[in-house]
């Protein structure tokens, strides 16, 4: 927290709810929050209809549908909040906005976490408009809660994990378009070992560099719990890299907050 | 017509010289190869994967050389349309020489494409002398599996889109308002 929050006489709300509430309105009221929802909801929509249509050509089972959609529910809502967080510091230097919100009586950090909170909504409120989908999938075979439950929690974590990268390269980048791009290659970068694995390496190399990515872990694991019907607590080793990611990348995002200025490369 | 004309053939060999009930049991031509397969029976879902074992034994007293083996599917139901081709990817094996009273294990692997009560046998055709032997059946058993009722789907596809559609809209006319 700087002196600017320690202020006295100013309102007893904290500083990164003030942000917050600021940040929210700019992302649903005037911003792209539901243009992203009806985007993500046709994709979603066309997704649920592929695969409830094609059952019996692709053999997918009810469990497995259940999987399929929730896994690209997931992805997908995730991926929104890199776009939202990754604009996050960048976005304002663009705009040539972030000199005045320096200046206001805010902290950094609390701008980092009132801004990454924010970004986190996408997910949720993305999350929230899956739940029909899912409902309608999986009826019939009790598995709708566990779908819900379960991708909340790796979702959640991998939000968490997304939004701390795409607030630490925000801050260090001098544009919108340069951050989000780091923040897709390096998913990418993660993301890539992890498919190769599948196709020709030895089952213990191949298994490893699946737990190292965070993304490839955490829908595995969705899958053990949907799927072959493990029990939560069956596969916590998947849970592994997610929650180390989401806490590291957090922790980093809020260290660097003490770095934004109004060039990436000076020093505040 | 031929490959009719072969699968008829094969399954004449097949009743004749393998009883399902004694599944394990070689199924041999004293002069020639046996064939045994690790079970009797296989329980699996519509698009399950499975996998068996075949033992090929040369019984006779010399070499044999050229011997093939080829996994069949058929379907009791005479309603049922099987493709073999379908089940699995490799159906055909060809084995190495086997001196006398020397096996060989196969491994075959397959995925349930049709349900309802099915046939896997192996046949080992001895190009050599122009023989074919059969394994003993497996009784193939393929359930199906509880499907989505996907009737409903479109109202669901269109509808959620269209609600945040509309709130989309809502928006914009709201905004417009307050900025004219």
């Amino acid at each position: 927290m700087t002196e600017l929050d320690k202020r006295p006489g100013r309102s007893t709300t904290p500083a990164w709810l003030v942000v917050l509430d600021r940040e929210l309105r700019d992302i649903w009221v005037s911003g792209r929050g539901l243009p992203l929802m009806l985007a993500y909801t046709l994709m979603l929509s066309f997704t649920s209809y592929l695969v409830a249509t094609n059952q019996a050509m692709n053999f997918l089972e009810v469990r497995e549908s259940v999987s399929l959609t929730l896994k690209v529910a997931v992805a997908v809502s995730v991926l929104l909040v890199v776009l939202a967080s990754a604009d996050a510091i960048s976005g304002e230097r663009e705009r040539e906005t972030l000199e005045s919100l320096l200046l206001s009586p805010v902290g950094r950090s609390a701008l980092v976490v009132g801004k990454g909170a924010a970004a986190l909504s996408l997910w949720l409120a993305a999350m929230a408009l899956s739940c029909p989908y899912l409902w309608f999938l999986g009826r019939g075979v009790a598995v709708v809660g566990k779908a819900v439950v379960g991708g909340l929690v790796v979702g959640a974590l991998l939000a968490l994990f997304l939004a701390g990268l795409g607030m630490l390269v925000s801050i260090f980048s001098v544009s919108n378009r340069v951050s989000v791009s780091v923040s897709l290659f390096l998913l990418v970068a993660l993301y890539a070992p992890a498919q190769l694995a599948t196709v020709g390496l030895q089952p213990s190399v191949g298994d490893v560099l699946q737990r190292i990515d965070p993304f490839t872990s955490g829908l595995s694991y969705l899958d053990k719990v949907i799927i072959d019907g493990h029990s939560p607590g069956q596969d916590l080793g998947l849970m592994i890299s997610p929650v180390i990611a989401a806490v590291v990348f957090s922790a980093l995002a809020l260290v660097a907050s003490s770095r934004i200025a109004l060039s990436p490369w000076e020093r505040s | 017509m031929r490959r009719l004309t072969a699968a008829a053939v094969l399954l004449l060999s097949l009743s004749a010289t393998s009883p399902m009930q004694d599944a394990r049991a070689a199924s041999s031509d004293p002069d020639g190869v046996s064939v045994q397969v690790d079970r009797t029976s296989i329980d699996t879902q519509l698009g399950g994967r499975f996998t068996f074992t075949s033992t090929v034994r040369n019984e006779s007293g010399e070499t044999i050389s050229g011997l093939i083996a080829h996994l069949n599917v058929l379907s009791s139901d005479p309603g049922t349309y099987v493709d073999p081709e379908d089940w699995s990817s490799r159906r055909t094996q060809y084995l190495d020489p086997l001196a006398p009273h020397e096996s060989a294990t196969l491994t075959w692997r397959g995925q349930a494409v049709n349900s309802g009560p099915l046939v896997l046998y192996v046949a080992v055709i001895d190009s050599t002398h122009g023989t074919v032997t059969a394994s003993p059946a497996i009784e193939l058993a393929v359930r199906r599996q509880p499907s989505i009722d996907a009737s409903g789907i479109l109202p669901l596809a269109i509808g959620v889109p269209a609600a945040v559609g509309l709130l989309l809209a809502l928006n914009l006319l709201q905004r417009r308002r307050t900025s004219s």
